[in-house]
């Protein structure tokens, strides 16, 4: 390695030696830009016909030998080149103006090198910055969605706050996260997010603290060949963001923009309103009983509410019209069914951001501020991000630059709680009987404010259920959960440039947080009806160094060169402090002081070194044949020291067809592209396992000395047990032999475009294969140890992207323009290990997301009905289908395909863009309609309550032959015995058979809607104050077309984790109206 | 020309630099936790499990079977169907038998007899031997002779009902005799840390000799002999009274208390006293029916299920004598030992102090 350094070395020495030999006569001159008379350092200026070349410095000065009579050749990505006759002149200045058209094609790529899209050999993407902000999303994943071909966002639901799932090409890793590395100005920061599970709250994902309007540029890397400099960071792809700066020589510019949104729910699961509260009557089984709130009954069999009447009781604490009786007995007022989505609200959403930009001679800088406050569709919830930046750069001297930027963000929120969790927020709301009020006469902020909707006079919950569930306005109320969140991202670059065609750069970057999230469960709730209190504090600190040498030359006339080589040094921690504190004295003091019995816990979630060399090679022969070399090879902390050290390499190759000869100036094909690459990366191990501990995780996953578990439906107790420190050997078996897991991926593309520029094809095909993914595999529980980390698994990703530009209306005033992305592609797992037929990733015992050998990444697995070998269903005597005894794959959460579209009108000043999201299967569990059929508040087990002589199609076990015996669905006498199992929705267990909730969650959705308006230069022409301004009037998730029957079809109930496609009690998304203003002084 | 070659050296140099950060010392080394235990410290783990273990889904659910307890909602009124899915006893197996306390006792009795500390030993094959049994009467065929050593057997076999029962009854054998060494041979002998019986060895004999006629009265079908063996074993000295039972003494905080009643308070309204069993003790008019139940309800305040503090006891003082009646009964031995042994039973049980408290509590 350092012989072929120096071998470099000397050759370059040689080269330039040559060229010194052939003098006439030194010209020089300064290059500035045409439109704003800045300097323009790097700039190539070239003898024509000659070797002989240099570059432009940092003030835009050259130096250069030419002959009187030879021409020089000026050129720099982006600007139109100019050739010059030297005419026996020894000053030369000239000024280059931009090239509109390859404008758009200056990329930032890995380690922040920018480079002329035209000579990349892979597939990249650049996404507008200005549609990030008029996505109108809190959260900058989610502004991403359909922007990108290649590119998923999911996200968890439209909370406040809430977190947004992100995968490029599809799943890579069963234990190590798939998200992309995302990385601000060169530096790698941390997106993390913890806590999101089952139950509980939507907790965000740290890049919800970068605020949009900041952002400049955004790059997707997508492949391996584009992201092996990162090393074992970007495995699965990486986002590489540049924010703002300013400019040299401008006075300052400062721009203020003010934005409101008006939220609210888009999509909710059909309740039904016919039937009461109540269950089959053993002593009058064709007449089902009322049983009202003060029986705790959970079902909603009862009889029809036409049947029913009050009876004016006013001491009934549940309703103020009196206790429910049958109809002849009461006071005559009739029964009503209460509509229990009167609870959501309008939510808000308020974005001011402030910022200046500007630049001496010598000095640029930005400096901005911004604050987001949001409230959600759930009365209480919110969320609020106030984000400062400042970014500084100057030049000390010809040779010498160093820059210095610093962001701080404090955000956070008020959340309410979801999903699995009778605590939640959906699951007391949608199990929620039609003849109980849950407001008591009030709706949404005004039922949220008044105790007396949620509370009886004795301190006890006012709920359907008399407390079992807590009522959805007692859980905003009672059961709080707020996080604060402070973070500062900076970091400190310096660039030294010693000869024109080497500079030295080095950038130091740093990201801390601290998370301090407090939570609590009142007295009196129902998941701990004795009253708890959480209070959290994770602390996270990311350090990268980058050292880099690069040198930009030109070997010959036809020939260049670019060469980087660099250091990395990349360390992460981040440890968990927690103190549950149960058992609360005072109600409604929600502090640790007040509870009887408290139990602290600290664990390390994450500590890890990597340090890594790199080189990248790039070859450009005659604009037209591009070649690009790169390798980095990494050392981590995580695995042991023989197994440590991996390399990773990367090739990638384009060809320019239309610059040949023939071909040039086309004017069907004006340019025309051909991309090869291949490439590998590599993905560590998680931290901490190449040993065995003696110590467990408790229910919240925190590290304590020993759980004494073993039942999914109590806590389990925890050291230290009754005054004495207990730990039992972990059941994980640490495993030193562990390797890193490896990506190789082939990659094919071509970019195309016809009719000048009218319309534009990019297509990429990739295949890819991880193998040695690193899995926690399953052992029998009878070696003593229920898993162990492994390499053993593959996975495959294979498909295609297309991205598509058209410009089919093009005239002086007005412009229609389309933009297209699709996306396709398969992700399989092909192989897991020896004896392991199933790895969890998310979800519950009976229904779960699972890697499983054969099938898509993330399948769906559960309970299912029995059928025999042709597929069809197995019918019993009675009638009714059976249950299979074994669980089974049932359904495919990777969507067919994918397709973002866009069009854009725009007339003089104004523009009307709007995007259409679509994407074609992608199943999801809605295991929320399992429930709400379960307990008999759906519509559907309204409108089929009553169907009788149904006949199941399939086959009779015993025999084998078609079914023809009818059932009820609601069983009357004799079969009805008074027992509430027999019923169609009740009879297949708790929520039903996996297999009967699994539904197709295609969607078609109006995801944008923008209509700007600039107003004309010529409006403030003169005034020394503003200078520009334009309104915008946007939407949000307009439409949405879905046969799905439950919230939102993009809906993940545990966050971004590796599991996806559950729903279960998600909160909804939203649906949004806004205005936004921006004006220029 | 020098200039460059200062900057090749510069170059060359920095990548020394760069290959020389590889040592990365502890940094995987979890500071969070501990690499290794001694049996002193794993001990109160493994008793815990085991009481656990005979109240939490290892009582409910055969319960349930048995209709002592009726499901109401949710999971539990799908079980009383007998609706029990392929994963719904998994938790048990995995955390709280293997995974759990079987696990903890291989890993003492592998430390104990490699550090001569024949008490720890003794104690852990009594508390295997009671996970054991409780694996095979719900399971059958479970793994023993294979288990517990993952580099030789990845995946143990399954070993026959009649090779568990031999196990058993050899751990237990084992364990008197480990317990029965002179307490000079211990290099620390168990005190505090046994959460039971705080180190008394006594104790712990009678509880395996118990234990050992429990399992030998299993396998009565099989023939007499074990009734008979069943009989010896109690004769030799089992329980002897209720200051004799194995209990674990849960606390009153949700981190330690009783899973009976962690089940009525995290998932109450779900599960309570069967009809048939309500009406069956109302019938007999069983004494202990007021311990069970409590205004018709299983999880009224005034019931043992509902104490947190209510100990189990791993087998208790009324069992060994309702198999001192049963063994009499089969070996033809006098029927007066036997009636008297249960009344015995049937008196001291409702005179346990747990169980008064019961009454004493406000209703």
């Amino acid at each position: 390695m350092m012989r072929k350094l120096l071998l470099l070395c000397h050759f370059l020495l040689f080269g330039t030696v040559m060229q010194l030999a052939a003098q006439e006569r030194t010209v020089t001159g300064r290059v500035t830009a045409a439109e704003d008379g800045s300097a323009l350092p790097g700039v190539n200026v070239v003898v024509k016909g000659s070797s002989a070349g240099t570059i432009t410095d940092a003030s835009g000065r050259y130096s250069i030998s030419a002959g009187d009579n030879a021409t020089l050749v000026y050129s720099f990505v982006g600007l139109t080149t100019q050739e010059i006759a030297v005419n026996n002149r020894s000053t030369i200045d000239v000024a280059l103006a931009a090239d509109i058209r390859q404008l758009s094609e200056v990329v930032v790529t890995a380690i922040g090198l920018e480079a002329d899209k035209k000579s990349l050999g892979y597939s990249i993407q650049t996404v507008n910055a200005e549609q990030l902000v008029n996505a109108r999303e809190t959260n900058l994943v989610n502004a991403l969605s359909g922007k990108a071909a290649g590119v998923q966002v999911i996200s968890s639901s439209g909370s406040p706050g809430a977190s947004a799932n992100i995968r490029i090409r599809g799943s890579r890793s069963i234990t190590g996260g798939n998200s992309p590395l995302f990385v601000v100005d060169g530096v790698p920061i941390n997106n993390d997010e913890s806590g999101n599970e089952v139950g509980g709250v939507d907790q965000s994902n740290r890049m919800i603290d970068i605020n949009p309007n900041d952002v400049a540029s955004l790059t997707v890397l997508k492949g391996p060949a584009a992201t092996a400099l990162y090393g074992v960071r970007a495995a699965n792809g990486a986002i590489v963001i540049t924010t703002k700066s300013g400019k040299l020589n401008t006075k300052p510019v400062i721009t203020y923009s003010s934005a409101f949104t008006l939220d609210q729910v888009n999509k909710l699961p059909e309740l039904q309103s016919r039937y009461a509260q109540g269950r089959p009557n053993a002593s009058n089984p064709n007449a089902p009983t009322y049983r009202g709130p003060a029986t705790a009954e959970g079902f909603s069999w009862g009889p029809l509410i036409s049947d029913l009447e009050f009876n004016g009781n006013a001491e009934y604490p549940y309703d103020k019209n009196g206790n429910l009786v049958p109809v002849g007995t009461g006071n005559g007022r009739p029964a009503v069914a209460y509509d229990p989505y009167t609870f959501f609200v309008n939510g808000t959403t308020f974005d001011n951001n402030l910022s200046i930009a500007g630049g001496s001679e010598n000095t640029t800088y930005f400096v901005s501020a911004g604050r987001l406050s949001q409230t959600g569709v759930v009365p209480t919830a919110d969320f609020t991000r106030n984000s400062f930046r400042a970014t500084i750069e100057s030049r000390f001297s010809e040779k010498f630059t160093a820059g210095a930027s610093a962001s701080y963000t404090n955000s956070g929120g008020y959340r309410v709680q979801k999903g699995s969790n009778i605590s939640g927020v959906m699951l007391g709301l949608l199990r929620n009987t039609p003849t109980f009020d849950i407001g008591n006469g009030k709706e949404g902020q005004e039922a949220a404010d008044s105790p007396d909707a949620y509370q009886l006079p004795d301190g006890t919950q006012r709920s359907y259920r008399a407390g079992i569930y807590d009522s959805p306005y007692w859980a905003v109320n009672k059961n709080p959960f707020r996080d604060n969140v402070n973070r500062v991202i900076g970091n400190i670059s310096l660039s030294y440039r010693p000869l024109s065609w080497l500079t030295f750069s080095y950038k130091l970057g740093a990201d801390h947080y601290t998370d301090r999230r407090n939570s609590a469960l009142d007295i009196n709730s129902a998941a701990n009806p004795t009253g708890q209190v959480q209070q959290q504090d994770i602390n996270s600190t990311d350090l990268n160094s980058d050292l880099l040498a690069i040198i930009n030359r030109r070997l010959g006339e036809h020939l260049t060169l670019d060469l980087t080589l660099g250091h990395n040094y990349f360390a992460q921690s981040a440890a968990t402090n927690t103190a549950i504190g149960r058992g609360l004295g005072a109600p409604g003091f929600y502090d640790i002081s007040n509870a009887s019995s408290v139990q602290a816990t600290r664990q390390f979630d994450r500590r890890r070194k990597i340090a890594g060399a790199f080189g990248d090679l790039k070859l450009g022969y005659r604009e037209m044949l591009f070649l690009n070399l790169s390798g980095r090879n990494d050392w981590t902390s995580t695995l042991s020291k023989g197994n440590n050290s991996f390399f990773y390499p990367a090739v990638s190759a384009g060809f320019v067809f239309t610059e040949l000869a023939g071909l040039k100036d086309n004017a069907i094909l004006s340019y025309g592209k051909l991309r090869a690459s291949w490439g590998r990366v590599g993905n560590d191990a998680p931290a901490f396992s190449t040993i065995t501990y003696y110590g467990s995780i408790d229910a919240e996953g925190n590290p304590v000395g020993a759980a004494i578990g073993g039942d999914g439906f109590i806590d389990p107790l925890v050291s230290p047990l009754l005054g004495v420190s207990a730990f039992e050997r972990s059941t994980t078996r640490g495993n030193a032999q562990l390797k890193p897991e490896f990506t190789t991926t082939v990659e094919f593309g071509g970019e195309f475009r016809f009719l000048r520029d009218r319309l534009g094809v990019d297509v990429t095909y990739y295949n890819s294969k991880t193998t040695d993914a690193i899995i926690e595999v399953d052992v029998p529980a009878s070696t003593g140890f229920t898993s162990e980390f492994r390499n053993s698994a593959e996975i495959e990703n294979k498909g295609w992207e297309v991205v598509l530009n058209a410009s089919p209306v093009k005239t002086t005033n007005f412009e229609w323009g389309i933009d297209v992305n699709f996306n396709t592609f398969t992700n399989t797992v092909t192989r897991l290990a020896e004896g392991v037929d199933r790895v969890f990733l998310a979800g519950f015992t009976g229904s779960s997301s699972n890697a499983i050998a054969g099938q898509p990444f993330g399948v769906i697995y559960g309970t299912r009905y029995d059928r025999n070998d042709e597929g069809q269903l197995l019918i019993g005597a009675d009638g009714w289908p059976l249950i299979a005894s074994t669980d089974g794959p049932l359904g495919n959460p990777i969507p067919d395909w994918t397709a973002g579209v866009r069009n854009t009108f725009s007339f003089k000043g104004l523009s009307l863009s709007l995007l259409f999201d679509i994407r074609r299967g992608g199943d999801v569990w809605n295991g929320t309609q399992g429930i709400i059929n379960y307990f008999g508040t759906s519509k559907l087990s309204a409108d089929q309550r009553d169907v009788k002589g149904y006949v199941f199609e399939g086959v009779r076990e015993s025999d084998g032959q078609t079914n023809t015996t009818p059932v009820e669905f609601y069983p009357s006498a004799p079969l009805n015995n008074g027992s509430v199992n027999l019923i169609r929705w009740t009879r297949y267990g708790f929520g039903g058979l996996t297999e009967e909730n699994i539904q197709d969650g295609s969607w078609t959705r109006l995801r944008e809607a923008t209509l700007s308006y600039t107003l004309p230069g010529s409006i403030f022409g003169n005034s020394k104050f503003v200078k520009g301004a334009t309104f915008t009037l946007t939407g949000r998730n307009l439409l949405l077309f879905t046969d799905y029957t439950g919230v939102d079809p993009e809906t993940n109930l545990t966050g971004s984790s590796n599991g996806v496609g559950l729903d279960y009690f998600n909160m909804p998304n939203t649906r949004s109206y806004g205005a936004a203003l921006r004006v220029t002084f | 020309m020098l200039k460059l070659k200062n900057i090749c050296l510069l170059l060359v140099s920095l990548c020394a630099v760069g290959i020389s950060s590889c040592d990365f010392g502890d940094t995987n080394i979890d500071p969070a936790s501990l690499a290794d235990a001694s049996p002193k410290l794993i001990l109160p783990a493994a008793e815990a499990q085991s009481a656990y273990n005979v109240g939490a889904l290892g009582g409910r659910m055969p319960g349930i079977v048995m209709q002592y307890f009726a499901g109401n909602d949710a999971q539990q009124l799908a079980y009383t169907s007998y609706n029990i899915g392929e994963q719904d006893l998994n938790n048990l197996w995995t955390d709280g038998l293997y995974g759990g306390v079987m696990k903890d006792c291989a890993v003492i009795i592998e430390k104990a007899e490699a550090q001569n500390n024949p008490y720890y030993a003794g104690i852990a094959k009594v508390l295997m031997a009671h996970a054991l049994g409780m694996a095979t009467t719900f399971w059958g065929d479970v793994p023993y002779s294979q288990a517990f050593s993952p580099d030789e057997n990845g995946k143990p076999a399954f070993d026959a009902q009649q090779d568990v029962y031999a196990s058993i009854q050899s751990l237990l054998d084992e364990a008197i005799a480990d317990l029965s060494a002179p307490a000079y041979s211990n290099p620390a002998p168990p005190a505090g840390d046994d959460l039971i019986f705080g180190g008394n060895v006594q104790k712990w004999i009678a509880s395996a000799r118990s234990l050992k006629a429990r399992y030998y009265i299993h396998l009565t079908k099989k023939g007499v002999a074990n009734a008979a063996n069943a009989l010896t074993a109690i004769r030799a000295g089992a329980i002897t009274g209720i200051a004799e039972e194995p209990r674990f003494p849960f606390g009153e905080s949700q981190t330690n208390a009783n899973p009976y009643y962690l089940f009525a308070i995290q998932r109450p309204g779900t599960m309570g006293i069967a009809p048939a069993f309500d009406a069956l003790l109302t019938a007999r008019s069983d004494p202990r029916k007021p311990f069970f139940v409590e205004k018709g309800s299983f999880y009224g305040p005034g019931t043992v299920f509902t104490q947190p503090s209510s100990p189990l006891p791993l087998i208790p003082y009324e069992e060994v004598k309702f198999i001192e009646a049963e063994a009499l009964v089969r070996t033809s031995g006098s029927i007066a030992e036997a009636e008297a042994a249960m009344r015995a039973a049937i008196r001291t049980v409702c005179k346990k102090q747990e169980w008064q408290q019961v009454l004493q509590s406000p209703t």
